[in-house]
């Protein structure tokens, strides 16, 4: 897929943990899993907007357009 | 009644379809090992051959013709009665559009659309010998549960797809 996630270099910004940031958003560890290694076919506004809040970044930071 | 799931309509019909697929194959087994040991009477050029623990007894003309047809017969009921079961028994999952389903789906398309018409006719002109084109019904029947459970098999594979991208919305 054309769109890279990024989540694992903001994560690694703010010195914080897969586990941790699962237990911020209220998601299952799994799903984060699945999220940070790009097999996620969809991301609702609402996991967006949680991350975004829980590592106070933007959509745009964790989110990027790769030309395949 | 709940139709899917555990403990549902599902689960019954898998019990009733598997215990009569278990059924089916002890009887077939009987009836072949009765054959082969003779254990059977021959009257009038044709058998009789008792059922054990049913007081019941089964007979037919004592040609090889017609056991082979009884045998194809039966394994073509066996083989339909445990896909069947199969496919209740992955209707009987929490998650009804999975992999087992559109596996045995497909199955049953084959052996409705393809082994039953072969079988009819190998049945009809090599084995039996019949001159007359009789008893289209079942070829018709196979050919309608065929084309019915091709599209079921699209319509789960189609189910399967949205299932697998809902779970991967994250």
């Amino acid at each position: 897929m054309s769109i890279v996630v990024n989540l694992n270099t903001v994560l690694a910004d703010r010195n914080l943990k897969s586990k941790e940031l699962a237990e911020m958003i209220g998601i299952t560890e799994a799903n984060l899993s699945i999220l940070k290694s790009g097999k996620a076919k969809a991301i609702r506004f609402s996991t967006l907007e949680a991350i975004c809040k829980a590592l106070d970044c933007q959509p745009a930071d964790i989110l990027a357009y790769k030309k395949e | 009644m709940k139709i899917f799931g555990p403990k549902s309509l599902s689960a019954f019909f898998y019990y009733i379809f598997r215990s009569i697929t278990i059924v089916l194959l002890a009887f077939l087994t009987y009836m072949e090992f009765a054959f082969i040991t003779d254990r059977f009477t021959i009257t009038d050029g044709r058998f009789n051959m008792k059922i054990p623990l049913t007081g019941s007894s089964i007979d037919g003309n004592y040609h090889s013709s017609d056991i082979l047809t009884i045998t194809l017969i039966l394994i073509f009921g066996i083989l339909l009665l445990y896909l069947l079961s199969n496919i209740f028994k992955a209707l009987k999952k929490t998650v009804i559009f999975n992999k087992g389903i559109i596996k045995n789906l497909k199955l049953l398309t084959i052996l409705n659309l393809i082994i039953g018409p072969v079988l009819y006719f190998l049945i009809h002109y090599p084995i039996m010998h019949k001159t007359e084109f009789r008893n289209i019904h079942n070829l018709i029947l196979l050919i309608i549960f065929g084309m019915i459970s091709l599209f079921l098999t699209y319509m789960f594979q189609k189910g399967f797809n949205v299932q697998s991208e809902n779970d991967l919305t994250i």
